[in-house]
């Protein structure tokens, strides 16, 4: 095993890590990179609801500023707050409890993006030299 | 005495009042970029509603 890939966990396994960690989080749910579910808690619908949520709030967050990529979107509201987070091609959407501390939440969500096994990817061959 | 009872009812009435209007305004969405920066949209701007629209479909459906 490689020094980088230790701590590593599966998206089920990082979703579990970070529901009982935080008790302000009450759903959430990890995109890959195109925006497909890799895990979400609770049904798969509310999976597909918060990934569709997810990118609404990319697409407006995007449209409020021309350049720069988005990193995390927190969108507060009385009852409660609804947090994306992108890190590494990887998104991370969650509903919390009405004011939440917006820092723990976005530290767990980014720390639980980190977590995720990242598929080992080929190493590009160096091509020899021909001189002589 | 009964005057000073009355006092106290207005003046329960009128914080319940500003803590209700208070917590109405309670809103507002807040963008970070990869460069650092961010920015915060609050009560009152046109962009917010758009975040709050979705925002409230995510969490009611």
């Amino acid at each position: 095993m490689t020094r980088a890939s230790v701590g590593a966990v599966e998206p089920s396994e990082a979703l579990d890590e970070l529901t009982t960690l935080s008790s302000q989080i009450q759903d959430v749910a990890i995109l890959g990179e195109s925006g497909f579910v890799l895990a979400s808690t609770g049904t798969p619908e509310r999976g597909e609801r918060l990934a569709r949520a997810a990118a609404d709030l990319l697409t407006v967050a995007a449209d409020a500023r021309t350049g720069g990529d988005v990193t995390r979107v927190e969108v507060r509201q009385p009852e409660g707050s609804l947090f994306v987070v992108v890190e590494a091609g990887r998104t991370a959407v969650a509903t919390t409890v009405a004011e939440p501390t917006a820092g723990l939440v976005l530290y767990d969500l980014r720390t639980a993006l980190r977590r995720l096994e990242e598929a080992p990817k080929p190493k590009p061959r160096r091509k020899r030299s021909t001189s002589a | 005495m009964r005057r000073l009872f009355w006092l106290a009812v207005a003046a329960a009435v009128a914080w319940w009042f500003v803590r209700r209007r208070g917590g109405s305004d309670d809103s507002g969405a807040t963008i970070g970029y990869a460069d650092g920066s961010a920015v915060t949209f609050e009560h009152g701007s046109p962009e917010l509603d758009r975040f709050l629209d979705v925002a409230t479909e995510a969490r009611n459906g």
